[in-house]
């Protein structure tokens, strides 16, 4: 069938190049990145400085170690972005396993490798490396892989949804564990958001949904206590009275922001009236020096984070991709709505981070890389003839 | 005035002057009717004369079409500010070298409607073969995602019939030979689909680049969201479509690729997705996998939505319900031990090439008609595998018995279809395959291949 090919010119395929080029949905929520990075950068030193200093450290010492992260964390993005995201679906398997093994890990090696750090066990290192960050990308990547491989045995329970489960218990077992529940309930969360993209029965998530009340009675009572907010909200005389002092302080300080603000590093709470105001509760710090405009504008530009991501997400190429996409800025989105909401009372409060601003680097890291990840799904692969193929200098 | 494209206010400048319409077979006639309808003054000519032809000049004089039977005026014609072409036209055609000495612009029947028709969604599908099962496969699949999807070209509905129609479907699934190709210059598809290359038609090009080179205008208007399936198992494909701008995607029997055939699982595979198992396929062949591949991926990539969950599901039942062609190894009948297949549309040496490969029987082939240029001894190798007599006919039985001597039996059929349909009975024992896949065009016996394939199923019915 190929004796014709003869007559055509064989080289022409030797000065084609492929590139990579980022769609405008994908360059919209790079730039949206790059904004949450840069005021990230600037809230951590805000809310750590004095914290630093107390503890007889310079006061730049977490804005230190954290540009550090953001430094590896452009490369890691930048080395996403120009590699097929297609490639993760055959890493799914190993990451699953790397993830496993480092939760593991955690748990069983002596305390001078995996420390026991405010009573649980979460990182390898010191503190350098935190395993479930890892499991965050590796339970989209699995799961999307997963959803795409079996595609019509999905709708069935025993041999579509099991599987998920069986692998899901084992990752929540192990997070418990350390302990560490926010990122149990994150990891089912992006699960359940996968399966339900990749088109699982409602029925389904119904059916596990009420054979998991009895035991996760204490999440229900979470819901409840959400709605309670929701409530006293609007009835404040009717508040639940057993607020813990975190979350107290963290009402003060977003309280006492106002509207605009107490202004850039003029905060109060950051003196050691909220523990870790760095990490769990660093929005706090953005509602009381950037008051409720800030707040807003935070809210706004996570929001725009997954209106980006979601475009990426519907135009992705393949089946595989449009899950990871959505899976991915799930990961990033939900973190940060569940991180606001805890700081504003509206949710329990959990340990999640504010992704682009809580300190760690493992945290950052692995956001700058999904948007590396998201970029490469909202780049489409451009051709290059010619001159241009061989030199990217010349046209 | 009944067109979706009504008269515009101010007509085009290619509109202003009267426009010539060459060849009225079904394109011809519908384009003629879009032009005249649209404002436009139209001379419709054709060189033959014929029941159906004077059929369509009572029909075109109603629209105010002027029309002419058994020739052409080539005064007329070099006065012409368009001409627009048919498919059936040859080339070097007298009245097509009036216009060309003069520098008046020719274009197709395609052209034309698609100027009808700005903002048409549309997958365009060429290629030497394959390419009218990959039409209807795809129109079929689009229809299956609940689109009103149509199939129109060389298909059958000319385009410019779907530009009369007072709605737009959401899409169409556009087949293109390569003499449209030549002269559509506006052709921009969704997405282009590239079946195969072999050497065909040397009865219209003088050189295989030729032909090649009208394939390759398939990408002319490519630019960054063109979007490109072609085949990787065909390195003329591979290397035609090389320099092409936009995303290129790729099928394949032989290896991983965008979408391809996993023969260890049987099952078909397109971007990562399981599709279908083969057997769940109503079509036979390696060749008619190659299709389905080609026409899911264009499916898949036509639209983002096409790529989620619910959209797969669609696709698959799409394909399970589809029930290939007529006149494409097209079972008629078993009847006395002796299955008969029709494969009408083969008017090409490689198309009965493949038809060859997917015999398991002892088969009686029937061979000829009108010339095409082709030598048939590449067909050697398979007619030695699995024919035991090959029955020549038409224009062509000289040709094919000079090249066949001495490699399979060949007998001399003569010029009555009925006579050679029933030498194929007399020849045939139980347990054979009589093959109509005659490897030439239809136009010495027959109006066209569909004719020629009726009268086979008529025959083989009837007896």
């Amino acid at each position: 069938m190929t004796s014709g090919a003869a007559a055509l010119p064989r080289d022409a395929r030797a000065t084609v190049r492929e590139r990579w080029r980022m769609g405008s949905p994908a360059l919209s929520l790079v730039f949206v990145s790059a904004v949450l990075l840069a005021f990230g950068l600037a809230v951590l030193y805000s809310a750590s400085a004095i914290v630093a200093i107390n503890e007889g450290r310079p006061g730049t010492f977490y804005l230190t170690r954290q540009l550090s992260g953001a430094a590896i964390g452009v490369v890691a993005f930048m080395i996403a972005a120009k590699m097929d995201a297609e490639r993760w679906r055959e890493w799914a398997w190993p990451l699953m396993w790397a993830t496993l093994a480092a939760l593991l890990l955690c748990l069983v090696l002596p305390n001078s490798i995996a420390p026991r750090v405010n009573g649980s066990k979460r990182f390898l290192f010191g503190t350098s490396l935190q395993p479930s960050e890892l499991g965050k990308f590796a339970v989209v990547v699995w799961t999307s892989m997963l959803v795409v491989k079996k595609s019509e045995q999905l709708r069935r329970f025993t041999r579509g949804l099991l599987p998920f489960l069986v692998v899901l218990l084992g990752l929540c077992v192990l997070a418990a564990a350390e302990p560490d529940l926010s990122v149990a309930m994150l990891y089912t969360l992006l699960m359940a958001i996968v399966l339900f993209a990749g088109g699982a029965r409602l029925a389904h998530f119904m059916l596990i949904g009420g054979l998991a009340i009895p035991f996760l009675w204490k999440e229900v009572e979470r819901v409840q206590y959400a709605v309670l907010r929701l409530t006293s909200f609007l009835d404040p005389g009717r508040a639940p009275s057993a607020v813990s002092y975190q979350l107290h302080q963290s009402l003060v300080a977003v309280g006492s922001g106002g509207i605009f603000g107490t202004g850039f590093g003029e905060g109060r709470q950051q003196y050691g009236f909220l523990p870790y105001p760095y990490s769990d509760f660093i929005a706090s710090n953005v509602g009381e020096e950037w008051g409720f405009v800030g707040m807003a504008a935070l809210t706004l530009a996570f929001a725009a984070y997954a209106l980006f991501g979601f475009r990426i997400a519907r135009a992705a190429r393949t089946p595989f991709l449009q899950l990871l996409a959505v899976g991915l800025t799930f990961t990033t989105v939900l973190t940060a709505y569940l991180h606001i909401g805890v700081v504003v009372g509206l949710l329990p409060t959990t340990g999640l981070t504010l992704p682009f601003a809580s300190y760690g680097r493992s945290n950052l890291i692995l956001t700058l890389f999904t948007t590396g990840v998201l970029a490469n799904i909202g780049s489409s692969r451009e051709r290059v003839t010619g001159v241009t193929a061989t030199n990217p200098f010349a046209g | 005035m009944t067109s979706r494209a009504s008269a515009p206010a101010m007509l085009a400048d290619w509109q202003q002057r009267e426009i010539a319409v060459i060849g009225l077979a079904r394109s011809g006639r519908s384009v003629a009717t879009l032009l005249a309808r649209n404002g436009s003054t139209v001379y419709a000519s054709d060189a033959g004369r014929s029941p159906e032809l004077d059929e369509a000049e009572e029909q075109l004089r109603r629209e105010g079409v002027d029309v002419e039977l058994g020739g052409h005026d080539l005064d007329r014609i070099g006065r012409v500010g368009l001409v627009v072409v048919s498919p059936g036209v040859p080339p070097g055609a007298p009245a097509l070298r009036a216009a060309a000495v003069r520098g008046i612009e020719i274009v197709s029947e395609v052209e034309m409607a698609l100027r009808f028709l700005p903002g048409l969604h549309y997958v365009a599908i060429t290629g030497t073969n394959g390419k009218t099962t990959t039409t209807a496969l795809i129109a079929h699949l689009l229809q299956a995602l609940r689109h009103r999807a149509v199939a129109a070209g060389n298909i059958g509905t000319p385009l410019s019939e779907i530009a009369l129609q007072p709605a737009l479907p959401e899409w169409v699934a556009l087949e293109v030979s390569s003499y449209q190709l030549h002269s559509t210059p506006g052709i921009k598809p969704a997405v282009g689909v590239l079946t195969n290359l072999s050497p065909n038609h040397l009865d219209r090009y003088t050189s295989v680049a030729d032909y090649y080179g009208d394939k390759k205008l398939l990408f002319r208007n490519s630019d960054a969201a063109s979007q490109w399936i072609t085949n990787a198992d065909d390195d003329a494909v591979e290397s035609l479509a090389a320099d092409a701008a936009g995303l290129h995607c790729r099928f394949s029997l032989r290896g991983q690729t965008d979408a391809y055939f996993d023969r260890e699982s049987q099952m078909l595979v397109a971007l990562g997705c399981k599709i279908v198992q083969r057997e769940e396929l109503a079509l036979v062949g390696d060749h008619n996998v190659a299709n389905a591949l080609a026409a899911v991926l264009a499916v898949m990539l036509a639209s983002p939505d096409h790529r989620a969950a619910g959209a797969l599901e669609r696709i698959r039942a799409g394909l399970r319900s589809f029930r290939g062609l007529e006149h494409r190894i097209e079972i008629v009948l078993e009847k006395d031990g002796v299955l008969w297949i029709n494969d009408s549309k083969s008017t090409n040496v490689a198309s009965t090439q493949i038809a060859l490969r997917g015999m398991t029987r002892p088969t009686v082939l029937l061979l000829g008609g009108k010339h095409k240029g082709e030598p048939y001894s590449t067909l050697a190798p398979e007619l030695q595998r699995t024919v035991k007599t090959v029955i020549a006919y038409g224009e062509a039985a000289p040709v094919i018995m000079r090249d066949l001597d001495g490699v399979v039996p060949v007998e001399q059929g003569g010029t009555v279809f009925a006579d050679i349909v029933a030498r194929a009975r007399r020849v045939a024992r139980p347990g054979d395959a009589i093959l109509l896949s005659p490897a030439c065009s239809s136009f010495d016996m027959f109006s066209d291949y569909e004719h020629r394939g009726r009268e086979f199923k008529r025959l083989v019915t009837s007896a």
